[in-house]
């Protein structure tokens, strides 16, 4: 016993190397579980609040007005088209709130990564706001991310520039579907996976969400295919497109909710669990 | 003369400011990025003790996740690098030993002494970070590509600082 304590006091340095370094990559391997949900919760309002100073010290006067003018007007619009979608007689027998189903939280990202591997990005709008976890997150070019956690002022979103993050997306001209996911390789460029050989996909194809997950609506543009390879071996295509958010240019982001989504992930679940 | 805890508090508050607001955001053609924050690791004083080095590590590094949203990466790579500078300190040891005033600068050391700790730190510390960020062998090349060049900026950085901030003291 007396040479077992020896023994650990000896090596107390290696022991509390491993045991540390044991810990980090605890931390980094358990992505997106409840650790790492608490981590991020206190972690995005005080870089959240950080990032907003410096925010403010950056931006000039006029063009912050600028954006904001911008921001109300684009609220406007969507919102004229949403009442005006019924009047043009498409689908006007349907009850209101599958019209109005999803809503739209206008917001600014104050933060974010693209020369990472997983990257995220921080929006300016958070609980009090009504952003919460699993909503999307879109700009007025396309898809942008979906809320990973959100603090009473801040939410933290994966961006679509994660591997980690597929899109149920579909081919508007065709329909097919498929699953959007980054490589990692070029940040205005993604894949499209899962679509087989013998489909139909040209250069020039648009892509948007489908709307199968409760993330984003149907029609949401995602991008354009610029390369259809046919893949090494496997029975799908290789396919590229170009993103249509930008990064690096646009900052007014738009969190989408769905007011139906509690009432669909019940019914998907009560089936899903009774069968 | 030795670094006082007030002194390492207001290096580490330093380092925190500078990497949060400024090296956060500065990325050279979205491969090289200044993990500035090692500068106040390398400097520590050179007898500081192996075991309390190591949690200070993973506390400096934790605290860095904490502002960058990465969780343990920082402080995994951090503590790597504390376990690592005793030894390559005890490699490098000149023939007449450490002077108890001597800090791990190129002024009170030398050119090739810092130059071998300094890239020899920084590059094992940066090729943990990028292998726990990106953490898949499918992307060796995108890893390798980052350590380089990113341990080079950082180095640049980090001696600049050391430039700036250190006297010699010999």
């Amino acid at each position: 016993m007396n040479k077992l304590l020896l023994f650990f006091t000896r090596n107390r340095v290696l022991f509390s190397f491993l045991i540390l370094e044991f810990f980090s990559i605890w931390l980094v391997v358990n992505r997106n579980t409840y650790q790492q949900a608490t981590f991020f919760l206190v972690s995005v309002e005080w870089a959240g609040r950080i990032d907003n100073v410096k925010q403010n010290v950056l931006q000039t006067l006029s063009l912050k007005e600028q954006n904001e003018d911008l921001m109300a007007e684009n609220a406007r619009l969507k919102e004229s088209l949403r009442n005006l979608q019924p009047k043009m007689g498409l689908r006007s027998d349907l009850p209101p709130e599958l019209l109005t189903r999803y809503y739209y939280i206008p917001g600014k990202t104050i933060n974010q990564t693209t020369e990472l591997m997983n990257n995220y990005l921080t929006i300016n709008k958070g609980s009090s706001d009504g952003v919460s976890a699993g909503m999307g997150v879109i700009s007025s070019a396309g898809v942008v991310g979906k809320v990973i956690s959100a603090s009473s002022h801040f939410a933290l979103a994966q961006s679509i520039l994660n591997p980690n993050f597929f899109i149920a997306s579909k081919i508007s001209r065709t329909g097919i579907q498929g699953s959007a996911k980054w490589d990692g390789q070029n940040i205005y460029k993604s894949k499209l996976l899962y679509i087989p050989r013998n489909l139909d996909v040209r250069v020039g194809d648009s892509i948007m969400t489908s709307g199968f997950n409760s993330v984003f609506p149907e029609g949401v543009p995602i991008g354009i295919v610029s390369d259809v390879q046919s893949g090494e071996g496997d029975s799908f295509l290789d396919i590229t497109f170009i993103l249509f958010h930008d990064f690096k240019k646009t900052d007014l982001v738009y969190t989408v909710g769905d007011r139906l989504r509690i009432e669909k992930d019940t019914l998907e679940i009560q089936v899903l669990e009774g069968s | 003369m030795k670094t006082s805890i007030l002194v390492l508090a207001i290096r580490f508050l330093g380092v925190l400011f500078l990497q949060v607001v400024f090296f956060k955001d500065i990325s050279i053609a979205s491969t090289a990025t200044a993990l500035i924050y090692v500068w106040f690791l390398l400097m520590l004083p050179l007898d500081f003790v192996p075991l309390a080095g190591l949690f200070l590590g993973f506390a400096s590094g934790l605290v860095i996740d904490f502002f960058l949203q990465t969780p343990g990466i920082h402080a995994g790579s951090s503590t790597l690098l504390m376990a690592l500078r005793p030894w390559i300190l005890s490699g490098l040891t000149p023939r007449a030993g450490y002077d108890v005033n001597q800090e791990p600068t190129f002024m009170d050391m030398g050119w090739p002494w810092y130059l071998a700790y300094s890239f020899g730190l920084i590059l094992v510390h940066h090729l943990f970070t990028f292998s726990l960020e990106i953490l898949s062998s499918e992307f060796i090349g995108l890893i390798i590509l980052n350590t380089v060049s990113s341990t080079l900026f950082t180095w640049v950085c980090v001696t600049l600082v050391i430039l700036l901030t250190s006297t010699p003291r010999r």
